[in-house]
C-alpha cells in the first residue's frame, strides 16, 4: 500500500482507520471518567500498570490530564477526521462527478500532518508529567507553563496545530473541488445535501481554523519563548497579556467547529431521509439555504460561550438574541426532514436508523442548548454538567451517529461489500438509546448543580446525593462502550468475508451509486457523466411506469420509447421532462 | 510532498516542541539525621510538588506561586524551613509525620486542601520539600511532642475549669492566653479569678483583654529573586469563637476517612499547644506548664470552639463587649 498515494480514496481510508483508531481511544478516557464518577478514587480495572503509585486510582491530575484527552483527541482526532477526512474525501468527489479532489497533493500533506499531530498526542502520553491537562480548550492561565509544566502539554498544542492546518487544508481542497470540478450538467441545486453540508463547512474550516491556529500559535510562544501574550494578566499585574483574549479567539473558532461538524451531518440526514422514505427531498432549496443562513450566523454567536468571563452585558444582549435566532434555520431543515419522512415508504435500513438516530439527540440537543444562548438562564448553567450534556448530545452523539450513518452507507462503495445489517441495527439503535441514557443523566446531574471537571463532586455535601445518578449514567456509559464492540465485530468479518454487492445496493439515483462500480477505479467516472437532474429522482409516477422502478439515476437518461420516436426529450433539468409522450 | 521532506517538517516541529522546560535531574540528598534520599524519590517528588503544590508554593518553593498571589494566609515559603504545626518544640524542623499529616488533612480555613494523594506520593514530595531549605542538611529535626495520656478523662467539667484559669491567668503554673488571644470572661469575673488564682488583686483598668493583638511572625510574605523574605506580616492570633482554627475541625466531620470526635479534635487542640506555632509569637508550651494543665488547656479551648456559630457565643461576646465598655 503506498502510504503517500493521492487518490482521494485512498487518503479517505487512510483516514477512516486513524479516526476509527482515535475514537476508540477517546472512548476509552471517557469510560475512564465515567468510572472516576461512579466510583470515586477507585482503582479503574486494568490501569494498575499505567499508575503505580495509586495501583491504578485516578489521581487529581490523572483526572484532568484523561478528561482534557478525551475531549482534545475526540474533536480533533476522531469526530473531524471521521467526518471530513474519511467520509468527506471519499463522498464528495463522487457526488459531484469530479474525478478527484482540486489538489490531490494537498489532501495528502493534509493527512500527514494529521498523522504527526495524532503521533504527537500518543507521544504525550509517555512523556514525563503526562499529556496535556489544561482541559480541551487549553485556556491560559491553565495552559501556561507555569500550570501545565510538562511536556505534553506542549506536544499536544503542537498537535492541534497539526491538526488545525489539516483541517484548514481539506477545507480549502473541498471548496475549491466544488466551486471548479463538477461534473457537466452538476448544476449547485443538483448537489446532494450531502455536499451542501460538506462545502458550507469547509467554508467555515477556510474562515475559522486560522483563528484557532493563530490563538495556539501563540499560546505556543508563550510556553515556549517567555512571550506574554495571554500570560500575566492585565487585570491583575497591570501589564502583558489578557488570558480573556485567548478565550475569544478559541471561541471564534470553537462556536463555528460546532457548525463544522454539524452541517456534514445535517446534509447526510437530509438525503438519507430522502433516499429511505423514497421520496424527494422536501424544501431542498429550503433546507439548502437554511444551512447557508447556519453558515452566515455561525462567526456571529460565539461569545455566548463568554456570557460569564466578564463580558459587557451589552454585548452579552446581542450574542443571546443572534444565538437564538441561529435556531430559525435549523427548524426550517426539521420541518423540512419531518415533511420529507411523512407518508414517505419509510426503510428502516441502518442508514436510515442512524440518520433518524442524530436528529432526536440532536433535535434534544438543540432544545437544551437554548437555556444556554439566553443570557439568565446560561449563568447559573453555565459551569455545570448541563452544559456537558448539551453539547455531547449535538456535538458528540449527533455527529458520531452521522458517522456512522454515512458510514454504513457509503462502506459498500468504499469497500464492495456491505457491512452485517443486523448487527449495525443493533449498533445504531443501541447507541442512540444508550446516548440518551449518558447525555440525559448529564443533564440531569447539571440541572442539580453537578459542576463540570470536579474530580470528586462527592466532596461537596450538596451533590453527594447524585452519586446513584451518576453510578447509572455511567452503567449506560459502559454499556454503550460494550455496544461498540458489535460495530467492531461487523467490521472486522466484513471485511474479510462480507457480502459482495452491486454497484447500487440502495437503489439510489446519485452518481456514485449509478454511473461508478463499487468499489470505483481510480478515477471514479469514465467517462464523466452528464448530469440530467438533482439527487432525489424517487417515486416519480412517470419513472414507475417507464423504468418500473422507484428510481432513477442523476445522470440516466429516459430510454427511448421505441426505435420510431427518436425526438425524445433528454430529460435535462429535472423529472419536469414530458418524457416520451410525443 | 516528498517522504523525506515531510520527514525534516516533521523533526523540526517536535525538536520546537521538546525544548520546552527539561525535567530536572537530582542528586540524592543526605539528610542532618543521616537518612539518604535517593535521586528517585527526589524525581517523583517534584513532579508531585509540580502538579499539586507549585501553583501556589511556588517552583522554587518560595510561596509565590501565581495561584497564591493574594491570599491571605499567604502559602509557606519552604525556603526557611519554617513550620507553622510540625508536631515538635516552635522553631525546630518538623517531623516526617507532622508534615504528612497536614499534606493529608490540609489546612482548615485556608486553600491547603486534604491531598488524596497516594502515600508513595506523599512520602516523595515530602522529602522533595527538604531540598528547598539548607536547614534540612544541617539540622535533625525536633524530638516529636506527641500527646500523653489525658489526665482529666472522664472530668471533663472539672477540666474546663481548670483550663479556664490556665488561659486566662498568667503565672504560677498557668498559661495566660488573654495576653495574646482575648479573654473570655467579663471584667469582674476576669478579676475575680485572678484573685482567687494568685491570691492577689490584679488591676485591670489600664487594660483591654477584649482586643487581639497583631504579633510578629517570621512568615514571609514577599521575597526577593533569591527567595530570600524582604518582607514580613504580623498574624492575629485566633478568636476561638469565631476563627476556624487551622488543625482543628468541626466536631462530626469526616477528617481522613474516620468520623472526626471530641477526643481527636482535643488531641489536635493539644498538638498545637504544645508545640507552639513554628515562626509565630506563640511558644512551645510543653514543658513550661504542667502536662495536666496542658490538657485542661484543650478542654477549655474546645469548649470555645464548640461555641462557634452558636446564639450562646453571640451572647457571651455582648456581655464582653458591654463589660469592656463600662470602664
Amino acid at each position: 500500500m503506498n502510504l503517500f498515494a493521492s487518490d482521494h480514496k485512498a487518503v479517505a481510508r487512510r483516514y477512516l482507520w486513524g479516526g476509527l483508531g482515535f475514537l476508540l481511544l477517546g472512548g476509552l478516557l471517557a469510560l475512564i471518567i465515567r468510572w472516576q464518577w461512579a466510583y470515586p478514587g477507585q482503582p479503574v480495572p486494568g490501569l494498575a500498570w499505567a499508575m503505580p503509585e495509586s495501583h491504578g486510582a485516578m489521581t487529581p491530575p490523572a483526572y484532568t490530564a484523561v478528561f482534557t484527552m478525551h475531549g482534545l483527541i475526540m474533536i480533533f482526532f476522531a469526530v473531524t477526521p471521521l467526518l471530513f477526512g474519511a467520509l468527506g474525501h471519499f463522498v464528495l468527489p463522487l457526488s459531484i462527478g469530479a474525478r478527484g479532489l482540486a489538489f490531490p497533493r494537498l489532501s495528502v500533506l493534509g493527512f500527514w500532518l494529521y498523522a504527526l499531530g495524532g503521533a504527537l498526542v500518543l507521544g504525550s502520553f509517555a512523556v514525563r508529567l503526562g499529556p496535556a491537562s489544561a482541559g480541551w480548550t487549553s485556556y491560559p492561565p491553565l495552559s501556561t507553563s507555569v500550570f501545565t509544566p510538562s511536556l505534553g502539554q506542549t506536544l499536544v498544542t503542537v498537535a492541534v496545530l497539526c491538526a488545525a492546518a489539516s483541517s484548514f487544508l481539506y477545507g480549502l481542497n473541498f471548496v475549491v473541488t466544488v466551486v471548479r470540478c463538477r461534473a457537466p450538467g452538476m448544476t449547485w441545486g443538483r448537489l446532494t445535501l450531502t455536499v451542501w453540508g460538506l462545502f458550507f463547512a469547509s467554508v467555515l474550516n477556510v474562515l475559522f481554523v486560522p483563528v484557532l491556529a493563530a490563538a495556539t500559535a501563540l499560546l505556543l510562544m508563550d510556553r515556549l519563548l517567555g512571550t506574554q501574550f495571554f500570560i500575566a494578566g492585565a487585570a491583575a499585574v497591570g501589564g502583558g497579556g489578557d488570558p480573556v483574549v485567548y478565550q475569544h479567539l478559541f471561541w471564534l473558532f470553537g462556536h463555528p467547529e460546532v457548525y463544522i461538524l454539524i452541517l456534514p451531518a445535517w446534509g447526510m440526514v437530509g438525503d438519507f431521509v430522502a433516499f429511505f422514505s423514497r421520496k424527494p427531498a422536501h424544501g431542498y432549496r429550503l433546507t439548502a439555504g437554511a444551512m447557508g443562513v447556519v453558515t452566515a450566523l455561525s462567526g456571529l454567536v460565539y461569545a455566548h460561550h463568554l456570557f460569564t468571563s466578564g463580558m459587557s452585558p451589552v454585548l452579552g444582549r446581542t450574542f443571546m438574541v443572534l444565538t437564538l435566532l441561529i435556531s430559525l434555520p435549523a427548524e426550517v431543515m426539521y420541518l423540512n426532514w419531518l415533511m420529507t419522512l411523512w407518508r414517505g415508504s419509510v426503510r428502516l435500513t441502518s442508514p436510515m436508523l442512524a440518520a433518524l438516530g442524530t436528529m432526536v439527540v440532536f433535535g434534544l440537543g438543540g432544545i437544551t442548548g437554548l437555556s444556554l444562548g439566553a443570557v439568565a438562564t446560561d449563568v447559573p448553567l453555565h459551569g455545570t454538567l448541563w452544559v456537558v450534556g448539551h453539547f455531547h448530545l449535538t456535538m458528540g452523539a449527533a455527529s458520531f451517529l452521522a458517522v456512522f450513518a454515512g458510514l454504513y452507507f457509503w462502506f459498500p462503495k468504499m469497500f464492495g461489500r456491505a457491512l452485517h445489517e443486523g448487527l449495525a441495527k443493533a449498533h445504531v439503535v443501541s447507541s442512540a438509546v444508550l446516548f440518551l441514557g449518558v447525555f440525559g443523566g448529564q443533564l440531569a446531574a447539571g440541572y442539580a448543580g453537578q459542576l463540570r471537571r470536579l474530580y470528586d463532586p462527592y466532596q461537596y455535601t450538596y451533590l453527594k446525593h447524585l452519586l446513584p445518578l451518576n453510578q447509572w449514567t455511567s452503567a449506560c456509559a459502559f454499556l454503550l462502550g460494550a455496544a461498540q464492540v458489535l460495530f467492531i465485530v461487523n467490521l472486522v468479518w466484513t471485511l474479510s468475508r462480507g457480502r459482495v454487492v452491486g454497484a447500487n445496493p440502495w437503489k439510489v439515483g446519485t452518481l456514485e451509486w449509478t454511473c461508478t462500480p463499487s468499489p470505483p477505479p481510480a478515477w471514479n467516472y469514465d467517462p464523466v457523466p452528464v448530469v440530467l437532474r438533482g439527487p432525489h429522482a424517487l417515486s416519480q409516477p412517470e419513472v414507475l411506469e417507464r423504468l418500473g422502478r422507484d428510481w432513477m439515476g442523476q445522470a440516466e437518461s429516459f430510454p427511448e420509447e421505441s426505435e420510431t420516436e427518436p425526438g425524445q426529450a433528454e430529460g435535462v433539468g429535472g423529472m419536469s421532462t414530458s418524457g416520451g409522450a410525443a | 510532498m516528498s517522504a523525506h521532506r515531510f520527514a525534516t517538517a516533521a523533526l523540526l516541529l517536535s525538536v520546537a516542541a521538546c525544548s520546552s522546560k527539561p525535567a530536572p535531574t537530582f542528586e540524592p540528598l543526605k539528610l542532618a539525621d543521616g537518612r539518604v534520599i535517593p535521586a528517585q524519590t527526589l524525581s517523583r517528588g517534584h513532579a508531585v510538588y509540580t502538579h499539586y503544590c507549585a501553583s501556589c508554593h511556588g517552583e522554587q518553593g518560595d510561596g509565590q506561586g501565581p495561584a497564591g498571589r493574594g491570599m491571605r494566609p499567604v502559602p509557606r515559603s519552604f525556603r526557611q524551613g519554617l513550620f507553622k504545626f510540625g508536631g515538635v518544640a516552635a522553631g525546630e524542623l518538623p517531623t516526617d509525620d507532622a508534615l504528612k499529616r497536614t499534606l493529608r488533612r490540609g489546612l482548615h480555613g485556608t486553600p491547603m486542601f486534604a491531598w488524596d494523594v497516594p502515600d508513595s506520593d506523599q512520602d516523595a514530595v515530602i522529602q522533595y520539600l527538604k531540598t528547598f531549605s539548607p536547614r534540612w542538611k544541617d539540622e535533625p529535626p525536633g524530638q516529636p511532642l506527641s500527646p500523653t495520656p489525658d489526665p482529666w478523662k472522664g472530668r471533663e467539667p472539672e477540666a474546663v475549669e481548670r483550663g479556664r484559669v490556665v488561659y486566662h491567668v498568667a503565672g504560677a503554673g498557668n498559661a495566660g492566653c488573654a495576653s495574646c488571644h482575648v479573654a473570655y470572661l467579663p471584667r469582674a469575673e476576669l478579676a475575680a479569678l485572678m484573685e482567687k488564682a494568685l491570691g492577689r488583686k490584679v488591676d485591670l483598668s489600664k487594660v483591654d483583654p477584649y482586643t487581639s493583638q497583631p504579633r510578629d511572625s517570621e512568615h514571609a510574605v514577599a521575597v526577593d529573586a533569591k527567595g530570600e523574605p524582604t518582607q514580613t506580616a504580623k498574624v492575629l492570633p485566633p478568636d476561638f469563637l469565631f476563627h476556624p482554627l487551622r488543625t482543628v475541625w468541626p466536631e462530626g466531620d469526616t477528617v481522613e476517612g474516620a468520623p472526626y470526635t471530641a477526643e481527636r479534635q482535643r488531641e489536635d487542640l493539644y498538638r498545637v499547644i504544645a508545640a507552639g506555632v513554628g515562626g509565630a509569637a506563640m511558644p512551645t508550651w510543653k514543658g513550661a506548664i504542667p502536662e495536666e494543665n496542658l490538657w485542661a488547656l484543650a478542654y477549655y479551648v474546645q469548649s470555645l470552639v464548640r461555641l462557634q456559630d452558636t446564639d450562646e457565643a453571640r451572647a457571651l461576646k455582648e456581655r464582653l463587649r458591654t463589660s469592656s465598655a463600662v470602664q
